[in-house]
């Protein structure tokens, strides 16, 4: 996911090379990024674009304004229109956010609205729309995320599975085999359930690749259980400080190759 | 004490007599038809008895307790007895350690039976409510897994919730279960049954992990039987832990108060507030929790 590349700041081409140099076979960038800018390092280094991040977007599915939320779903489509231009299966969607504002309720029945507005494209451009599981305080239980994908009826609209996110929550590898076929992309991160009772919530993800509480054993198995053949993100949320970005790139993905082995 | 709804009717009594209140009716207190109770587990006394914890509860100014099941029932009724206590609800003794979800069929079983034993004890105390867990999610219980088997369990015990006119309410808890408003009523709708027979005792401190109870509250509604009062703070959550959250007096964490009881007076919520407060540095001990709590009921 370029939104955590060890160096948010150097040039996109600049990015996808150092990816390729690190034995990445994609990228996830995200949905303002100029169209032709990332086809170009698309086609330069042969880096493919994994899944298009549009959380900038669909977050402001939960605005209580009208015109903010036509806008969302504007945005939405040129997303979709423009993953099928980069040959992506799936962008990623966040829906929305449950907040002191927005009530649960108000949250799905916002999404569900917008979601559906893009379902005509999504169909039409063969595009999945892939809902993210977040820290939005929305769908928290993975029986409520396989209601809400299925109140669609369409096979464009499905999971993108965050496998770091729900471990305050529950087990990865259960959600897993609850969402199964649902599941379009995998974000890999890392968790540590020890930080987030003894330290604060969002230290949680202060840990790096494998050292956390993540069952990369039983999570690998549940994947390979549902012959899940897609991508896997990562999205290092963890991000040790002077560092040589290359050199990072590189500890991830040799932690990630452990990981994937498991 | 001063009991906040005897003050009230004195007041009223004064508009009836013809005195000129009207101006200070705004300023007046809202009337709201809510009694205190506290959690026998929670209760702070030197004197550890049944009894001895009774008279703490009573001396503190609460009109209600929520006793275990699977106390000794004989000692608990003359507790209440003695005290001139109500029965506020039964919180079930199995169902952390005998859940309705386990792997186990039998360990299910035996939670079923303490809810049984709860229910004949919320009877024998004259309570019209019990607090259930329904189970929880763990490393080996999935949470379709928890569903099925909790929802199984629980149409179990309705027989008997019918036939002694108490009602099976289930509490939102720490047992990454239920884990939304829109789920806990699809729970519940599942099972089926009037909230008389099967409804909800809503924990407000337990929902500021992930959400908010104004919202909640709203949600389940009419559903709502019971309701535990319980701080949290989500600055100490975010800053040092997760079960730190609690580790907070009441009044002084993230709880939105006014917000909480505007919802409650939306959804005519009537009856018991049950304390689960926990209290470390509390000027007053549980003479401060309820007069605490009397300022939070008249908010």
């Amino acid at each position: 996911m370029l939104a955590t590349f060890p160096d948010r700041k150097l040039p996109l081409i600049e990015k996808f090379r150092m990816l390729k140099q690190a034995g990445f076979d994609g990228a996830e960038p995200a949905i303002a990024e100029n169209a032709d800018e990332v086809l170009r390092a698309r086609d330069e280094t042969g880096v493919q674009i994994a899944s298009m991040s549009c959380g900038g977007a669909s977050r402001m599915f939960a605005s209580a304004l009208a015109p903010a939320r036509a806008k969302a779903v504007e945005e939405l489509k040129v997303g979709l229109r423009n993953a099928k231009r980069y040959g992506t299966a799936s962008i990623l969607v966040v829906p929305g956010v449950v907040d002191e504002k927005t009530t649960y309720r108000q949250n799905w029945e916002r999404c569900t609205e917008c979601i559906k507005a893009c379902v005509p494209v999504a169909e039409e451009t063969g595009v999945k729309m892939a809902i993210e599981n977040v820290w939005n305080n929305f769908l928290q239980s993975p029986m409520e995320c396989v209601q809400f994908i299925d109140q669609f009826g369409s096979d464009k609209v499905a999971m993108h599975f965050d496998i770091g996110n729900m471990m305050a929550l529950g087990w990865p590898e259960q959600w897993i085999e609850i969402i199964g076929k649902r599941i379009a992309c995998v974000h890999i991160k890392e968790f540590s359930r020890t930080k987030m009772m003894e330290e604060g919530k969002r230290k949680g993800f202060e840990v790096d690749y494998l050292d956390g509480d993540n069952d990369w054993a039983a999570i690998m198995k549940s994947l390979r259980d549902l012959n899940y053949g897609g991508w896997a993100i990562v999205e290092p949320a963890y991000r040790p400080k002077d560092i040589d970005p290359m050199e990072r790139l590189m500890e991830i993905s040799k932690r990630l190759d452990r990981i994937l082995a498991s | 004490m001063k009991n906040r709804r005897s003050f009230l009717t004195s007041a009223a009594a004064t508009a009836v007599s013809g005195f000129a209140i009207s101006s200070c009716a705004q300023n007046a207190p809202k009337q709201r038809n809510i009694k205190k109770a506290i959690m026998y587990s929670t209760i702070k006394s030197p004197e550890k008895t049944v009894l001895g914890k009774f008279k703490a509860a009573k001396e503190a100014g609460y009109e209600g307790l929520e006793a275990n099941g699977g106390m000794n029932q004989q000692e608990v009724i003359d507790a209440y007895g003695q005290t001139g206590l109500k029965s506020a609800s039964v919180c079930c003794h199995t169902h952390w350690k005998q859940t309705l979800t386990d792997p186990d069929e039998k360990v299910r079983e035996e939670g079923l039976q303490g809810v049984l034993q709860t229910l004949r004890d919320a009877k024998a105390y004259g309570a019209t409510s019990i607090l259930v867990v329904p189970g929880t999610c763990s490393e080996t219980v999935a949470y379709d897994q928890a569903w099925e088997r909790s929802i199984t369990q629980i149409k179990k015990a309705v027989p008997l919730a019918k036939e002694l006119g108490v009602a099976i309410s289930i509490e939102n808890v720490w047992n990454n279960f239920i884990l939304s408003p829109l789920e806990a009523v699809r729970f519940l709708d599942e099972i089926g049954e009037p909230s008389s027979v099967v409804g909800w005792h809503f924990d407000i401190g337990n929902v500021l992990r992930y959400g908010w109870p104004e919202q909640w509250i709203k949600v389940l509604g009419k559903r709502i039987n019971r309701i535990h009062v319980k701080e949290y703070s989500t600055k100490k959550m975010k800053d040092e832990g997760l079960w730190k959250g609690f580790d907070v007096e009441i009044m002084e964490g993230d709880n939105n108060w006014p917000a909480i009881m505007k919802a409650l007076d939306d959804i005519g919520y009537e009856g018991w507030a049950i304390s689960e407060q926990g209290i470390k540095f509390l000027p007053g001990g549980m003479k401060g929790l309820t007069e605490r709590m009397d300022k939070i009921l008249a908010m």
